[in-house]
């Protein structure tokens, strides 16, 4: 099971297709859940989804406005679709049947 | 256009973001910096902001790479943990090792510490010493006479405060039960808790009303005397016990460890009677002093203030002791200062040995898992990271071998304080506390440095050149072994001359009782007189040979010294002879102890009792006095011309120290009234031969003379054969901790000789398997495994040589009664030294000599 910044950074990945690099996955996680992630999170969890096998890593070409640096950009391996399929899942499971309205709070 | 990044941010992102990272993540800092600073009106707070930004994402990457190397080291823990457990052989063996290194230096620090480091459980006991008495002629003693006392107590009143005590052994009990067997009890000055600052933990202590003359007996209690003594009673205070038959009302219980003088159980008080002495004319060398050093001065000038007025003084007072200081805890530790030192120092090195021996057999295991190893290389394994296993596997040894050592530090602990503790003072009690087991903790991180760090290497080299620094070790480890087994050599030598000493007499079965005489006997001119119905009674008991008393014992105080001057001998002869020790005694002296006489007879009991001028000298004296026409001649001693009636065998009289000055002896207490100055004794003795091994002796003689009130005080009961065991207490003790320590010692080299050996042969299977094939014999394979260990132990043996004598030096300056170094303790120690070499080849040349040549060659 994926844990919930995983999920963001997968998802945002998933949406970014060819132009997911750090700083563009963050925006977009900022743009569409409006969670305001930090910049080291966001590099750590990425390099951790891949060491997991759930995403794969190029080198951009050297970008003239960054200087002549290249970016890091990543894309989703088949591991990573599934890994987000089950999570979907599984959380769709815990969902059914749950009427928010009804559940008493302690 | 990209902008550099504030210093600090570029420094953060270039030490903590991982290669793969470095160009992306700049890019991305750059960027933002230069948009940032395009837009804000303050670049500071840009760059702040920037570097703050950097910061966070350093501390993200350093916890991951932190998180990834513990996990790492986990994995390296389990790993190590499961490979020692596959080889349980190899890991008992080295936990075994650290454990006994960690075990002996934690004992010995809790011992030092308690003896050398711990304060004494007083008030400011830096402020406390001990006074002892100094002579004119240079000669100190610890026991002073109470007009000395009152001399200096009344002089020194303003810059210390004084107090005085004497232990005597006492039957002590509470109503009508048994009497119990006699305990160490304090008669003290009453200020002696003031001046120690000792407040009681139950009652009070003495005030100075208690031991006035006339006033009820009062008692304070060691709180364990009350436990073990008086359990019956929840509140001893107001118990009347009996001392000795007297009542006294216990006041107080001491708290436990706080003992004075240590080993006491009860105190009683009792003020000095110096200045009533003095008139009549009697003395008794017999109190102990202490004092607390008063004033703001350091405790060096009060030390030297304090020995200048008391000079004075007693040259005033026409004294002949002048008092010297001592600090009480140098006092109370006596030789120990010296010796617990040496002793640990030794334990420190079998310490490192240990270790050596312990990174010795991983180095040799790891060779052993060459090919292991060697695959783990090809798959990707850096040497760092098999160096890191490596250094993971010795700090588990380390770990586990300081958790078992300090197990055995805790059971040697309570061995010592049950065995050896008395044997050194201040000991008692020592025991693992929070002190010790830092520096267990402290052990345990040195000897982790130690093995990892000698393993790691070991592997970081070349596997030719790692043959050489375990050879090394061994030949370290082999000297250091040279170096504990000449000390415990030199000991144990010094040791035997003194259990093989003949003193002359016959020290078993023969039952001292010290006796303090009743000042009323002062007046009489003849002392010994009074003691013949104490002699006569005691001669009647059922199972006593013989009894008779003397004023000085061996092998304690050897008898005052005095010149001579035998009849017809010219007064310069007399002068170069040696000193003559005077030794009174009364009739049967010499068949109580078995000293048989050469020649003429013993004093009879009319010559003692009226003081004749009659002498027995010993042998070395008749040397002197024409040998055995000695009998009948004359000599002056003390200006009294008195007649040889005997000669006696030779004989101890001090310590074997005094062994060999010509010894004078006179009826007890003839000598010194003829000198008219007054009786000055130092000590007196009942002998008593008994004529059987009962025990009911010493008690019979005890009752006898506690009948005798009227003359005499018993101080203490013993047999002479402690009595020349407590001397030899050190050397025994010196030769118990260094004996262990070689044999320890030995084992370790043994060990370390055949981890290495055992190495060797391993690496060279294929050779001794080819030369096999070839023809050589199996006595040639053993030659050869034998040749090198010899090349190591050479080295190590001359390493050894080289460093003896300087440890030679140091025991004989440090330990009382080490033997002088000669040439066969050095032939013993090498001799020594090869059969250890040949124990540690045993193993590993029967292993060489079984190579069988067909297999290795097929594995290979």
């Amino acid at each position: 099971m994926l844990g919930e910044l995983e999920q963001m950074v997968l998802l945002a990945v998933a949406r970014l297709g060819e132009d997911a690099y750090a700083v563009a996955v963050r925006d977009e996680i900022h743009a569409q859940a409006g969670v305001d992630l930090s910049r080291g999170a966001i590099y750590v969890t990425l390099d951790r989804l891949e060491e997991k096998g759930y995403l794969g890593s190029r080198f951009s070409e050297p970008i003239r406005e960054r200087g002549g640096k290249a970016r890091r950009c990543f894309r989703l391996k088949p591991a990573g679709t599934r890994a987000l399929q089950d999570s979907q899942r599984a959380l769709a499971n815990l969902w059914a049947g749950v009427n928010l309205a009804k559940v008493r709070l302690p | 256009m990209n902008t550099p990044l504030p210093r600090v941010a570029a420094w953060l992102l270039r030490v903590t973001v991982p290669e793969r990272w470095a160009d992306s993540i700049t890019g991305d800092f750059e960027v933002e910096w230069g948009a940032r600073r395009a837009r804000s009106r303050w670049p500071r707070a840009a760059a702040a902001v920037i570097t703050f930004d950097a910061l966070v994402v350093a501390a993200r990457f350093a916890t991951e790479r932190g998180g990834a190397l513990a996990e790492a080291l986990r994995r390296d823990v389990r790993e190590s943990a499961r490979a020692l457990g596959r080889r349980p052989g190899y890991a008992a063996a080295a936990i075994t090792v650290i454990a006994l290194g960690v075990a002996l230096n934690t004992t010995a620090f809790a011992i030092v510490d308690r003896v050398l480091l711990a304060p004494l459980p007083y008030h400011e006991p830096d402020r406390l010493v001990e006074v002892r008495g100094r002579a004119a002629d240079g000669g100190e003693a610890r026991e002073v006479s109470s007009v000395d006392v009152e001399v200096w107590r009344e002089a020194l009143g303003p810059i210390a405060s004084l107090a005085a005590y004497q232990v005597e052994h006492v039957q002590v009990r509470a109503g009508a039960e048994p009497m119990p067997a006699p305990m160490a009890a304090a008669h003290v000055t009453p200020n002696l808790f003031a001046v120690l600052g000792l407040d009681a933990a139950l009652g009070r202590t003495f005030t100075g009303t208690d031991g006035r003359l006339g006033a009820p007996g009062t008692a304070v209690i060691a709180g364990h005397v009350w436990r073990a003594r008086f359990p019956g009673h929840a509140d001893p205070i107001g118990l009347v016990i009996e001392v000795d038959g007297r009542s006294y009302t216990v006041i107080g219980v001491t708290p436990a460890g706080a003992e004075f003088p240590p080993g006491v159980g009860v105190w009683l008080a009792r003020e000095t009677a110096g200045a009533r002495l003095r008139d009549m004319r009697i003395e008794f060398a017999s109190l102990r002093a202490v004092a607390r050093l008063l004033g703001p001065a350091g405790l060096a000038s009060a030390r030297a203030e304090f020995e200048q007025r008391g000079r004075a003084a007693a040259g005033a007072a026409g004294r002949d002791a002048a008092p010297v200081t001592l600090p009480l805890r140098d006092a109370l530790a006596g030789t120990a200062r010296r010796v617990l030192p040496l002793a640990w120092a030794a334990i420190g090195v079998v310490f490192v040995m240990a270790c050596a021996n312990a990174a010795g057999l991983l180095l040799a295991r790891i060779s052993a898992r060459g090919r292991e190893l060697r695959m783990r290389a090809s798959l990707g394994a850096s040497r760092v990271v098999i160096a890191r296993h490596v250094a993971v596997e010795g700090v588990l040894l380390a770990v586990a071998g300081a958790a078992v050592g300090l197990a055995l530090a805790a059971a040697m602990l309570r061995v010592f304080s049950r065995v050896e503790a008395g044997r050194v003072p201040l000991a008692a009690g020592a025991a693992l506390d929070a002190g010790s087991f830092t520096f267990a903790l402290a052990l345990t991180l040195v000897a982790a440095v130690l093995i990892a760090g000698a393993a790691t290497a070991g592997v970081l080299r070349p596997a030719a050149r790692r043959w050489a620094s375990g050879g090394v070790l061994v030949a370290g480890q082999l000297a250091i072994c040279v170096a504990l087994v000449v000390a415990a050599a030199l000991t144990g030598a010094g040791l035997l001359t003194e259990l093989r000493r003949d003193p002359g007499f016959d020290p078993d079965r023969l039952v001292v009782l010290s006796l303090q005489p009743h000042a009323s006997l002062a007046r009489r001119p003849n002392t010994a007189a009074a003691y013949q119905p104490l002699l006569d009674r005691l001669a009647a008991i059922d199972g006593i040979a013989a009894v008779a008393m003397t004023d000085h014992l061996p092998p304690v105080t050897p008898g005052r010294i005095a010149p001579i001057l035998i009849e017809g001998e010219s007064p310069a002869a007399a002068a170069g002879a040696p000193p003559v020790r005077l030794i009174g005694v009364t009739h049967g002296y010499f068949a109580a102890m078995r000293l048989p006489l050469e020649a003429g007879r013993d004093f009879t009991e009319g010559e003692v009792a009226r003081g004749d001028a009659v002498a027995v000298i010993d042998a070395r004296l008749a040397a002197r006095a024409g040998g055995r026409d000695a009998i009948g001649r004359r000599l002056f001693v003390h200006g009294r011309l008195v007649e040889i009636v005997g000669i006696a065998r030779e004989a101890q009289v001090g310590s074997p120290a005094d062994a060999g000055d010509p010894v004078l002896y006179q009826p007890l207490g003839s000598g010194a009234f003829a000198a008219g100055a007054g009786t000055f004794l130092t000590e007196l003795h009942l002998v008593v031969r008994s004529a059987t091994d009962d025990d009911h002796v010493p008690a019979a003689v005890h009752t006898a003379v506690l009948g005798a009130a009227d003359v005499v005080r018993p101080t203490g009961v013993t047999t002479l054969a402690d009595r020349m065991w407590a001397t030899l207490a050190a050397p025994a003790f010196h030769t118990t901790v260094f004996g262990v320590l070689a044999v320890l010692g030995g084992l370790l080299a043994a060990l370390g000789v055949y981890g290495l050996v055992s190495h060797v042969v391993q690496q060279s299977t294929r050779e001794l398997g080819i030369r096999l094939a070839l023809g050589a014999t199996r006595a040639h394979i053993a030659a050869l495994v034998a040749r090198r260990g010899l090349a190591v132990a050479a080295s190590g043996l001359a390493a050894g040589l080289v460093i003896a004598p300087a440890v030679a030096a140091v025991a004989a300056n440090r330990l009382d009664g080490a033997a002088a170094p000669d040439a066969g303790v050095y032939a013993a120690t090498a001799i020594g030294v090869l059969l250890i070499v040949t124990a540690g080849c045993v193993s590993p040349a029967w292993r060489a000599m079984r190579v069988d040549p067909v297999n290795t060659l097929k594995s290979e």
